[in-house]
């Protein structure tokens, strides 16, 4: 028999490295996919796994990538959309560029990445699609017009890509990281909090692996993560 | 050796709480039954070592005696689960006050009476305290009204808790089990169902999140619903 595959759409060095070691750890072949494929280089070997280049804005570059994964890996049966981008900005500052780009890397790429992983999923009758959604996925904060309009209609795309694909035995799920990740750059943070006092990479993808083995008769379709002294 | 962990579960039924129950002990925990009427639960408690309580999860003095209780002869909770629920399904015009009544002393009252003693026998120490929510929770549908206005207030209560008690080391979640669950008393409904077992491997994992990953609310639901 041959081993799942997962894609991992957005690998950088906090979340997307922890999923990619959890899902190792779970027996499953590993592809990471990310704009710099040479920056994965490590991490896929030292998962056993594969790295590719995507850009997940563009339509052409995202269908590449599974070409490739499927011929080189086989068919991914778990696929978790991980990109997203983000920058700050208030409402009368940031350019229609930035805006649009924003969108397209945090909602449009998801749809190209779900749609694109249902099509070989539902011709089997199976597979997983997780989404990484944010505090800005519910709430658009000062500043953040150009992440929440994204991760909103991220989590509109799975919310309705779950209603569509549940019954064809596809489990959609939406997780909202409620809180900052611990990473060096908010090391100053974790300094003035108590210990957890963020995000450990590691625990938000031991969730990532259960919601990926929950028997298809108790399927979540979202939930919430935060550190247990965050305000919310 | 440090003994196995507590957990509480209140609102023993044939259904969840009883799935609940046989998951924690398998699991390796010590499980405390809890029911108006213990004496159904019998062959729960000797199949799984469970030991049964009798309490009207409704009554402030009857709620003190069981954590009382529970304290005394096995020690202090890492998990409680708060489960019961009254049914209510009426068309508006024919509802009355004992159903809106009924409805909420046992999931909002009930519920907070269970959640406050669960945090005072738990403090200074961590745990996590678990409510059962249903679709009524986030969904009010016609001749719900009762029901889900209830349903409606225990999330609100989770959800205050979790803003409270997480910064003190306990940790609140809310599941919504969003559709009918495989019990004998659902054979007859013709829908995808939810298995309780699978249910309950949920409300374990959900215990068991470290404290930096923690979730306050997730749905769970059958493949084939629709939602």
């Amino acid at each position: 028999m041959t081993k799942n595959v997962a894609l991992i759409v957005g690998v950088g060095p906090g979340l997307g490295a922890a999923l990619a070691r959890r899902f190792a750890k779970g027996g499953v072949t590993v592809a990471l996919a990310a704009r710099r494929r040479e920056q994965l280089a490590g991490l896929a070997e030292e998962i056993g796994g594969r790295a590719y280049a995507c850009d997940v804005a563009d339509e052409a570059s995202v269908e590449e990538l599974f070409g490739k994964v499927g011929r080189e890996l086989g068919a991914p049966g778990i696929v978790i959309y991980n990109a997203g981008a983000y920058s700050p900005g208030g409402i009368l500052e940031i350019s229609p560029a930035e805006f649009e780009r924003c969108w397209r890397v945090g909602c449009l790429g998801g749809f190209f990445v779900g749609q694109r992983a249902a099509r070989s999923m539902v011709a089997e009758g199976r597979g997983t699609i997780l989404f990484t959604g944010a505090t800005a996925s519910l709430r658009g904060g000062v500043g953040f017009a150009n992440l929440a309009v994204g991760k909103f209609g991220l989590r509109a795309l799975a919310q309705s890509m779950a209603r569509e694909l549940g019954p064809k035995g596809i489990h959609v799920a939406h997780v909202i990281i409620d809180g900052q990740i611990r990473s060096e750059r908010y090391a100053h943070l974790e300094k003035e909090r108590p210990a957890d006092g963020l995000l450990d990479p590691a625990a938000i993808a031991d969730t990532y692996w259960q919601l990926h083995t929950q028997p298809r008769s108790a399927w979540t379709l979202e939930l919430d993560l935060r550190p247990w002294v965050e305000r919310f | 050796m440090t003994n196995p962990e507590l957990a509480i579960v209140v609102g023993v039924g044939p259904g969840l709480g009883s799935a609940l129950v046989r998951c924690f002990a398998k699991a390796g925990m010590q499980v405390a039954a809890v029911a108006r009427h213990p004496d159904r639960l019998g062959g729960l408690a000797a199949t799984t070592g469970a030991r049964p309580y009798a309490c009207d999860a409704t009554d402030e003095a009857s709620v003190k005696a069981l954590f009382a209780r529970v304290g005394g002869e096995i020690g202090a909770p890492a998990l409680v689960v708060h489960n019961p629920s009254h049914f209510v399904m009426k068309p508006f015009l024919e509802l009355t006050q004992a159903d809106l009544v009924e409805a909420w002393r046992v999931a909002c009252y009930g519920g907070f009476l269970v959640g406050r003693q669960a945090a005072q026998a738990m403090l200074p120490s961590a745990g996590s305290i678990l409510f059962t929510g249903s679709t009524p929770s986030i969904k009010a549908g016609a001749e719900f009204a009762a029901f889900a206005a209830a349903k409606f207030g225990v999330r609100a209560l989770a959800q205050s808790m979790a803003r409270e008690l997480g910064p003190k080391g306990i940790h609140v979640a809310h599941i919504v089990v969003d559709g009918p669950i495989d019990t004998p008393e659902n054979a007859g409904l013709k829908m995808p169902k939810l298995s309780p077992a699978e249910i309950a491997k949920a409300f374990l994992a959900l215990h068991r999140q470290p404290r930096s990953a923690w979730t306050q609310e997730l749905d769970l639901r059958p493949a084939g619903a629709k939602f």
